[in-house]
């Protein structure tokens, strides 16, 4: 799948999980299990494709990094803002991945081909 | 302030060339030894017995079984190591499987996490959840507390009770998230595929710092890894991209014969250049939100890379010493404040981060002196090595400048701040990519390794077992990989020994963490808590809450006090008065350990007195006991 369908549906189908395991209240493992890989993935894959890196390896390499230094930079805002809870952080983080992947579909189509 | 890299296209052989790929099911039987070494691996951990350990660490109490399992999978990367043009998803799957069998093996076996500090992460933590502000009076940590915020976000979104719910799988999970940039890295500095797995072999049988547990150090080295893979992959200038750089640049280049790197680079867009710098900040600005430390290496490197023209991002490191400023300006100030006068007679003071990082650090019992002796002796092995591969590499004419820059580049830090002993531990972590990369050089043959070698190896190397009766061209390169699996292994094996040489120390029996559970549950918020050294699995909650007092303290006085003194101190400290509920003296098994280990103050006969003391006294209570531990509580009156 091409990255410009494979990231939009990781983040996605990711947050809407984790919203669904949230929402319905349930803990233990499979919610410790979402959130992890929304935390590692998700803030990431949906920006990754505005940096127009046209290297799958290089992409795979950013998104966790990228990923951890986003959620670390909303969490600190939001706790040096004094308005710091699992509401309004979970509420930017999925802002955030929208707002990802609205940039990342209107970046003209011909930045993003690439040859690898 | 960026020039984006040009006319560089990607070097391939046409598809005739091409090594043949065997097919997938002949590539399988090399998954015969790997999984016999894990099956060996698995057997091995019912046996393993913490409790039993001596000062020699986790080797004491390891079962044969663990070290044929380690050896049968060096071997088995080797063979396949030989071939790593054709291997590469068995060399990644071996590497894999090191990782979890090296790094995660206490975790199996305990089921805790070891060691202090992870419980101390937790409290710091649990404290900007329940706070929900960030009070930097309360210690350094806050002053630098962007790790442990979005730990916080992480704990609240799993729904987890404390962050002790990850930090048993944190080592794993660092180590698996540094090998992405490490293969970035590593590709970006040769074009080898044997060079490429070979550095990343050695990263991970040599990493003994054991540095990426739940920390921010841990973290952020994941940053610095990613920050100088994207660099070197996507700015590291090539044919006209220096066009414009300044007379110091073209000097520096000229002097040093830096030449430029003949990797191919990927394809890029417009946006790439900039998509990278933008990048490149966010990571480094979570750095500086994170850790004391990082930040300074992070600038040094990417410096060094812009002086000696391997960056073409020139504006880079101004940003970020702007960065830097920023933070401890505006939010690190108090900390900047009041220890500006020990950090400054630290700097530069070589002299004295040589005793605070060798001299004083060897010491403790006989057995612990081996290992210290060991680690000594494993760091100047690796970096002997890396100098003979660095000094084969330039000699083959080979354009390892970035390697070099960024191998050499921590060792500006030593003379920084002697970091409570621990910069030479944090050098060698910084270098070790880079010391990995000159190492596995070294054992390669000459000849068949470079950045401007071809991509396949020579037909002699077909898949299977070393034969030695072939031609001589063969048994050459049987040899180094011989080589290559005899030194990995004593690696692997010298990095058991120093990484787990502190186990007997750092691990806490269910007993220590069942009377710290106890006291967390009878200790009220205000209440003064007792050691004899701060060395338990405390703190991980009311971080803020509880003061803190221990023996040790007290003997790096002026005037020491006696045992009686002490007692009589803490007795003081913790009687109950109105405001300030009873205190508690908590007695553990790894505080005593640390005396007959490390030795130091307070001695061991100061110990056994001191207890004696208290045990007889009648101002105090027994409250708890079991094997490991034993709590009591300060009686009013």
């Amino acid at each position: 799948m091409h990255s410009r369908l494979l990231w939009p549906a990781v983040v996605l189908i990711s947050g809407d999980a984790l919203l669904i395991v949230m929402a319905t209240g349930a803990g233990g493992l499979w919610r410790a299990v979402f959130a992890l890989w929304f935390v590692l993935i998700c803030p990431g894959a949906s920006l990754v494709s505005v940096l127009g890196l046209r290297d799958r390896l290089t992409e795979l390499v950013v998104i966790a990094p990228l990923s951890l230094a986003l959620v670390t930079l909303t969490s600190s805002g939001l706790f040096y803002g004094h308005v710091w809870s699992l509401k309004n952080e979970f509420v930017l983080l999925l802002g955030l991945c929208t707002g990802g992947l609205i940039w990342s579909y209107f970046v003209p189509r011909g930045d993003l081909k690439g040859d690898s | 302030m960026v020039s984006a890299p040009t006319g560089v296209q990607p070097t391939l052989l046409p598809a005739k060339d091409r090594p043949r790929r065997p097919p997938i099911l002949e590539q399988m039987r090399f998954l015969v030894l790997p999984i016999a070494a894990v099956a060996l691996w698995a057997s091995s951990l019912p046996g393993i017995h913490f409790g039993a350990m001596n000062d020699l660490g986790l080797v004491s109490v390891l079962p044969w079984q663990t070290w044929v399992a380690f050896a049968v999978l060096t071997l088995s990367f080797v063979l396949c190591w030989r071939r790593a043009d054709r291997m590469a998803w068995l060399l990644l799957v071996h590497v894999l499987l090191l990782i979890v069998m090296l790094y995660e093996l206490p975790a199996f076996v305990t089921h805790e996490p070891i060691g202090p500090i992870v419980f101390r992460h937790t409290g710091i933590t649990e404290n900007l959840i329940r706070t929900g502000a960030v009070n930097t009076r309360i210690d350094a940590y806050f002053s630098w507390p962007g790790f442990f915020m979005g730990l916080a976000a992480l704990v609240k979104l799993a729904g987890v009770p404390n962050a002790l719910s990850f930090a048993i799988w944190a080592t794993v999970a660092f180590n698996l998230l540094y090998l992405p940039p490490l293969l970035l890295l590593t590709r970006a500095l040769t074009r080898d595929p044997r060079l490429r797995w070979g550095a990343i072999w050695v990263f991970y049988a040599a990493n003994w710092i054991n540095q990426d547990y739940l920390a921010p150090q841990a973290f952020t080295y994941l940053f610095y890894l990613t920050i100088l893979a994207l660099l070197l992959t996507y700015l590291q200038p090539r044919g006209t991209d220096l066009s414009g750089a300044g007379r110091l640049v073209r000097r520096s280049r000229a002097l040093l014969r830096v030449r430029d790197p003949d990797i191919p680079m990927p394809a890029v867009s417009r946006w790439t250049a900039p998509g990278i710098v933008a990048l490149v900040i966010i990571l480094y600005t979570v750095s500086v939100t994170s850790h004391q430390l990082m930040p300074f290496v992070i600038l040094f490197s990417v410096a060094a890379l812009v002086a000696t023209g391997q960056c073409s991002a020139r504006g880079l490191p101004l940003l970020m010493a702007v960065i830097l400023a920023v933070w401890f300006i505006f939010v690190a100030h108090s900390y900047i404040s009041g220890h500006i006068a020990q950090l400054l007679e630290q700097f530069g003071n070589v002299s004295q981060a040589a005793s605070a990082n060798v001299t004083s650090r060897i010491g403790g019992s006989a057995l612990h002196l081996i290992v210290i002796r060991e680690r000594l002796l494993l760091t100047g092995g690796l970096w002997l090595l890396a100098l003979v591969g660095g000094i084969r590499r330039f000699r083959g004419g080979y354009a390892d400048y970035a390697a070099a820059t960024l191998g050499l580049a921590p060792l500006l830090l030593f003379g920084l701040q002697a970091y409570g002993g621990e910069m030479l531990l944090r050098i060698y972590f910084f270098m070790l990519p880079f010391a990995a990369f000159f190492a596995a050089a070294a054992l390669l043959p000459g000849r068949v390794s470079g950045t401007a070698a071809p991509s396949r190896l020579p037909t002699a190397h077909r898949p299977g077992f070393p034969s030695l009766r072939v031609g001589s061209g063969t048994l050459r390169v049987d040899l180094s990989a011989v080589t290559f699996g005899l030194i990995a292994a004593i690696l692997l094996g010298g990095c058991i020994l120093a990484r787990y040489g502190n186990e007997r120390l750092d691990y806490f029996p269910p007993d220590e963490l069942a009377a710290t559970r106890f006291l967390y549950e009878h200790a009220q918020p205000g209440s003064t808590l007792a050691v004899e050294r701060q060395y338990l699995p405390w703190k991980y909650r009311g971080y803020e809450q509880y003061q803190y007092l221990s023996v040790e303290s007290m003997l790096g006085e002026k005037h020491p006090a006696s045992p009686a003194q002490a007692l009589g101190r803490i007795s003081q400290a913790l009687r109950p008065t109105a405001g300030h509920p009873a205190g508690f003296v908590i007695l553990t098994r790894s505080q005593r350990v640390y005396a007959e280990m490390l030795g130091g103050v307070p001695s061991q006969n100061y110990l056994n007195e001191f207890e004696r003391l208290l045990r007889g006294s009648p101002k105090f209570r027994l409250v708890y006991s079991s094997p490991d531990a034993q709590i009591y509580l300060r009686l009013p009156g």
